[in-house]
């Protein structure tokens, strides 16, 4: 028992890799009492146990692998379903680096990762963009787009930018999943340092917050309940109110101040009652017992301690869920956030199996991408070849491509292209949430399409075709992708390789080689420069420079290439 | 020979030139103009050398003697002081002429004196004001000249209020009513163009409603300039707020700090030391080479304002820089004064003075001691640094000049601080353990004139933020200081880090790190949505000199050097150009 109650201290609602600061975290006080009560249910935590996590697939980790293999081939046996083979190296990249850092890879990079000769490269591959910056970036992006589907007003932005920053640091130090939930479940004090954002969006109601928090964290639709009883789950309306009032003691202290000042603050004031009633709901954990007033704490921290607990039998299964849906394009149980009687898994008991091993592995998030990108499921081509009647897609046979996210998509055209130039008080890379053309580009998508997908409609190919962005990337004085080959020491066909690798992150094959070569070589006079129209001048320094027929049409080459379909997929 | 720099974005020039003792002492004094020797009162010595510092490139060279036909940048100079008034305690040393001159002009008048000075055959009229700033090695006083297109922005301001005055009296009864002014639409089209109230009777009702503070129906003096002022929190021309009353957090809370010291100890182990480099990379979130303030500061943990980790890092300190004038609450000063350097500085405050000019000038009856009245004094004693603000509402025309008198601890080290390509927005003073930001937020021209804002009419005060910067430990990482860590400053971090520890225990806690304070000419009112210095002191890509327009593109971090991940070529091609093999590509071995 005082073994348990040591690694509880140290790592429950710490850090995996870096302890817990005692300076700016959900305050001192608060931390200790959770601490305090979690040493009290210790002999019931379910990461009593755990291993931390570490770095590189280790031996459990390559076992859990070949265990997610095996159960899916199970069901093609069954199915008497072929995979697809396995996906070439060039898709592979792209499709990873899209997934765990949300952006396509840079040139140098991918040149080293395709002339790469080992037979380890993918693993080396994921191990290195798991432990890049950039992956924590990509699922801060994630999760605020799930934590505010909606998005933001721009009275908000500096709110968001709080909520991002304390997602991406959490990720950064690869906060335990548990003590990533409890310490959103818990979150006080000034809006602009942390999830804040998340509940006033919400404007603090219980039955709000309670709908949102169980369909993100828990993976069911409580909110159903909320008028009468759940008509395809067990959840009743008294079980739907009796986890909302957890929150109804929550205030925003200072609301009526529009920026500064406000800040969640819990009281022991407020209850809820029952719709059409005054019968006053107590507190009561979702399919489970009611919450004991003898067990301390505010309410929202009985309830962070709860979903940690091994009483809690959904936190894991929704967050493993979650990541496999995000990584193969839907779900073990689809939509994600419906688990329950009523939409069984396509692979129950490999969903069974990956929530142990992600619990057991203490909620490491790493870990659990790490596990599912290393499998030969994830690494399955995407193409069909020659086969019409594919099988249904859950049963993963094959890697069924993706539109780009309209974050991934901004980004990817932003490192591609270098467009980016320096703006908002000359920061050099301003937060993405500052970046109004980022920001613009997002919220058209949003408007368009009422989520964050970029999806392949033609609203969205007009966009790409004649938007700002890709003018500008694609104009040669303004575009520096274009710009950087007119260096002396690029020949035709290496410019063609950097257009490829940068937008497709590919080397072109022979025939596309060839006719680009041809285009670019049937050109009047290749270096006699032209007058370029509408050109806005350098957008560094303003000079305008002449552009040579060369140039207009590596431009048009690069245009077409950002333009096929190939560009806005995750292959 | 001082040198000016105009510059067209932000219109704001730095000039400083430090001189060497002519007494051949460990004392320098500095000056960046010449003025005309016939106006200048006698010393017995002229300046033997100086040493310029071109802050446009940095350098630090020594010239020769300071000669007469350096009184090109300025002609003549009258001055409204009786110069034998201020120093009728002969100095302690010799000072050159020109410092003499210089410092002398520093009126001892207040609030704010209006001097003319000739300056290249235009008449030009500044506001001084007096700042008070208690560094931790002794007092400073800065005297702080500004003007605005060559005019006193005190006089200014008046003549603004004169003229809105007089324009609301319509029918010329000598009375301004509150109807008058809202039915004035010449009044409103000029000086409330951002009002929104609607209709003559509507806005009529709110004016009156919002500024008749007497409710007699009529348009005080007082009522129209806070009115003028949109209810700002001053109706004068300048003022000072300070910000820095929590003076240890900016060290101790730093967001950097805390990222470095994993184990969360308060203090930096040679381990956490060694693994800055890698911990400062991880945090690299958009992959650029580059690392941001932004990228650091990242919230901690859930979001519970920080607590307090002790009584030192939350105590409310006294500020450190006062305006002082006459009607200065001099019990304040007093008590700052004890606070900061112990009982006995309240009582003789000479004593920390930085000069021994000042010190003498206190020191009337020469015993050595000041008694607790002399305190006004600091009003008469010449400044330690003279800082001469000329805004301009073209910015072309702008200048910012420092010059320093000597200092027992020496001149501080200058470092420039730019916003981007040949335009400054100010620059820095620094001791071994204290350093002073000084500078503008925006343009000098924006400041003066308000005309980034879109209340384009409201006066045009200014204020001047005593602040402490956002994180400490970031400033003392950023070698360049330009607001990001390039790789080659997080390649340095550890090294850096280890010249910190000033008592040699191999370990670093915020004690070692140099107090730092930032003044910030700001337009008043503007102050809450202001950036700090770090972010409007970023590189700029204009800042790539001759470089072909294939290179700067290709340097994606603008850093000057192409890296491997930035590099589009063959792996091969990279090796066989980095012909230093220091794993960058240079220019020249891209051009070879």
């Amino acid at each position: 028992m005082k073994t348990t109650t040591l690694t509880v201290e140290r790592q429950g609602f710490g850090r995996t890799k870096r302890a817990a600061s005692s300076s700016t975290l959900s305050g001192p006080i608060l931390r200790w009492g959770l601490s305090a009560l979690l040493l009290a249910i210790g002999s019931n935590s379910i990461f009593a146990n755990e291993n931390e996590g570490t770095h590189g697939q280790d031996a459990s980790g390559r076992t859990m692998s070949a265990r997610v293999d095996a159960l899916i081939a199970e069901r093609w046996a069954a199915e008497e379903v072929a995979p697809a083979p396995m996906s070439d190296d060039a898709r592979f990249m792209r499709r990873v680096y899209l997934d765990l850092t949300g952006v396509t890879p840079p040139v140098a990079e991918a040149r080293r990762f395709l002339g790469d000769a080992g037979d380890d490269k993918r693993a080396r591959l994921i191990d290195s963009l798991l432990s890049s910056p950039r992956h924590s970036t990509h699922l801060a992006n994630l999760w605020r787009n799930l934590l505010l589907p909606n998005g933001f007003r721009p009275d908000e932005l500096g709110n968001a930018m709080g909520l991002q920053s304390w997602l991406q640091q959490q990720f950064a130090d690869n906060l335990r999943y548990d003590s990533l939930v409890a310490e959103f479940l818990m979150a006080s004090g000034s809006l602009e340092n942390g999830p804040g954002l998340f509940y006033t969006s919400l404007e603090l109601k219980p039955e709000e917050l309670a709908g949102q928090t169980a369909q993100i964290f828990l993976g069911v639709r409580m909110q159903c309940a909320q008028c009468h009883n759940h008509p395809f789950d067990s959840w009743t309306q008294r079980d739907f109110w009796g986890y909302a009032a957890f929150f109804a003691q929550l205030e925003d202290r200072n609301a009526m101040q529009s920026r500064n000042g406000r800040s969640l603050q819990d009281s022991n004031r407020g209850e809820v009652t029952l719709p059409d009633s005054d019968e006053v709901i107590a507190p009561k954990y979702p399919g489970s017992r009611m919450a004991d007033p003898a067990e301390g704490g505010t309410r929202r921290m009985q309830l962070a301690i709860w979903m940690a607990s091994r009483d809690n039998p959904y936190l894991a299964k929704a967050a493993v869920n979650r990541v496999w849906s995000q990584l193969f394009g839907r779900g073990i149980v689809e939509p994600v956030d419906d688990l329950g009687p009523g939409n069984p898994a396509s692979h129950p008991e490999l969903l069974d199996e990956l929530a142990k091993f992600f619990a057991h592995s203490g909620f490491d998030l790493q870990q659990l991408y790490r596990v599912l990108v290393n499998t030969n499921t994830y690494q399955l081509s995407s193409m069909a070849g020659e086969q019409t009647d594919l099988p249904s897609r859950d049963l993963f046979a094959y890697y069924a491509p993706r539109p780009l996210s309209a974050e991934q998509m901004y980004d990817s055209l932003e490192r591609t292209v270098g467009t980016q130039t320096l703006q908002d008080n000359n920061v050099a890379v301003p937060p993405a949430l500052r970046d109004t053309r980022r920001l613009q580009f997002v919220m058209s998508m949003q408007q368009i399409t009422r989520g964050t997908k970029y999806e392949l409609g033609p609203i969205q190919a007009l966009s790409l075709m004649n938007g700002s962005l890709t003018a500008t990337a694609t104009n040669p004085q303004q575009g520096t992708l274009l710009q950087a080959l007119e260096a002396p020491f690029f020949s035709d066909q290496q410019c063609i390789d950097v257009l490829f690798l940068s937008t497709l992150s590919r080397y072109p094959n022979k025939e596309e080689s060839s006719e680009f070569a041809s285009y670019l070589q049937t050109a009047a006079d290749p270096t006699d420069p032209v007058v370029a129209a509408d050109s806005g001048g350098d957008p560094i320094d303003g000079t305008k420079r002449h552009v040579t027929e060369r140039g207009e049409r590596l431009a048009d080459l690069l245009w077409m290439l950002i333009n096929s379909a190939e560009f806005a997929l995750i292959p | 020979m001082p040198t000016r720099t105009h510059t067209r974005c932000l219109g704001l020039t730095i000039l400083l030139a430090a001189f060497s003792c002519p007494a051949g002492c460990s004392h320098r004094s500095a000056t960046p103009t010449t003025v005309d020797p016939a106006t200048s009162p006698a010393t017995n010595a002229p300046p033997s050398s100086s040493s310029h510092v071109d802050v446009t490139t940095g350098e630090t060279r020594t010239a020769g003697s300071v000669t007469p036909d350096s009184a090109e940048t300025i002609d003549t100079v009258s001055i409204s002081v009786d110069w034998q008034a201020v120093h009728d305690t002969p100095p302690l040393f010799e000072i050159p002429d020109e410092l003499a001159l210089l410092l002398a002009t520093a009126s001892t008048e207040s609030p704010a004196a209006a001097v003319d000075r000739n300056v290249g055959g235009d008449t030009r009229r500044f506001d001084e004001h007096r700042l008070l700033i208690l560094a931790p090695h002794g007092v400073m006083i800065v005297a702080l000249r500004l003007s605005v297109d060559n005019e006193s922005p005190e006089q200014r301001w008046q003549t603004y209020i004169d003229n809105a005055l007089q324009l609301i009296d319509s029918n010329g009864d000598g009375r301004r009513h509150w109807q008058e002014l809202s039915e004035n639409e010449t009044f409103i089209e000029q000086y409330l163009t951002d009002f929104s109230g609607g209709g003559s009777m509507s806005r009529l009702l709110q004016l009156k409603q919002q500024y008749d503070i007497n409710r007699n129906g009529l348009v005080e003096h007082d009522e129209l300039m806070r009115m003028l002022a949109r209810n700002r929190a001053t109706t004068k021309s300048f003022s000072l707020r300070t910000d820095d009353q929590y003076r240890f957090t900016y060290r101790d809370d730093s967001a950097t700090f805390q990222l470095l010291d994993r184990d969360s100890d308060g203090r930096l182990s040679t381990d956490e030391i060694d693994g800055a480099q890698m911990v400062l990379r991880g945090r690299d979130f958009d992959n650029n080479q580059l690392l941001t303030l932004t990228e650091i500061r990242v919230s901690d943990g859930a979001s519970m304002t920080p607590m307090p980790m002790s009584n030192a890092r939350r105590s409310y300190a006294p500020a450190t820089v006062f305006l002082i004038h006459e009607h200065t609450e001099w019990s304040v000063v007093e008590h700052a004064l004890r606070e900061r350097y112990g009982a006995e500085a309240a009582k003789a405050p000479a004593q920390f003075l930085l000069s021994d000019l000042a010190r003498a000038q206190l020191d009337g009856n020469h015993d050595g001691q000041v008694v607790r009245i002399e305190l006004q004094l600091l009003l008469q004693v010449p400044p330690t640094a003279l800082v001469d603000c000329h805004l301009a509402t073209d910015d072309s025309d702008a200048s910012l000049t420092c010059m320093f008198a000597e200092l027992d601890e020496g001149l501080p080290e200058v470092q420039r601080l730019a916003a981007g390509g040949d335009t400054s927005v100010g620059w820095r003073w620094t001791w071994p353990h204290f350093h002073v930001t000084l500078g503008s937020v925006g343009t000098l021209g924006t400041a003066a004139n308000s005309a980034a804002s879109s209340d384009r009419n409201a006066m045009h005060a200014l204020q001047l933020v005593v602040r402490n910067p956002a994180d400490a430990w970031w400033m003392e990482l950023d070698a360049d200081q330009d607001g990001i860590l390039g790789i080659q400053e997080i390649q340095a971090a550890p090294s850096r880090l280890y010249r910190l520890d000033r008592n040699d225990d191999h370990e670093l806690t915020s004690g070692e790190i140099a107090e730092h304070v930032e003044l910030l000419l700001v337009p008043d009112g503007r102050y809450g949505d202001m950036p700090s210095m770090m972010t409007i002191t970023a590189p700029s890509p204009t800042n790539t000199g001759d470089q072909p327009a294939w290179f700067t593109a290709m340097d994606a971090n603008h850093d000057g050097v192409i890296h491997r991940d930035e590099f589009l070529g063959e792996e091969q091609q990279f090796h066989s150009f980095d012909a230093d093999h220091d794993g960058v590509l240079h220019l020249p071995e891209l051009s070879q």
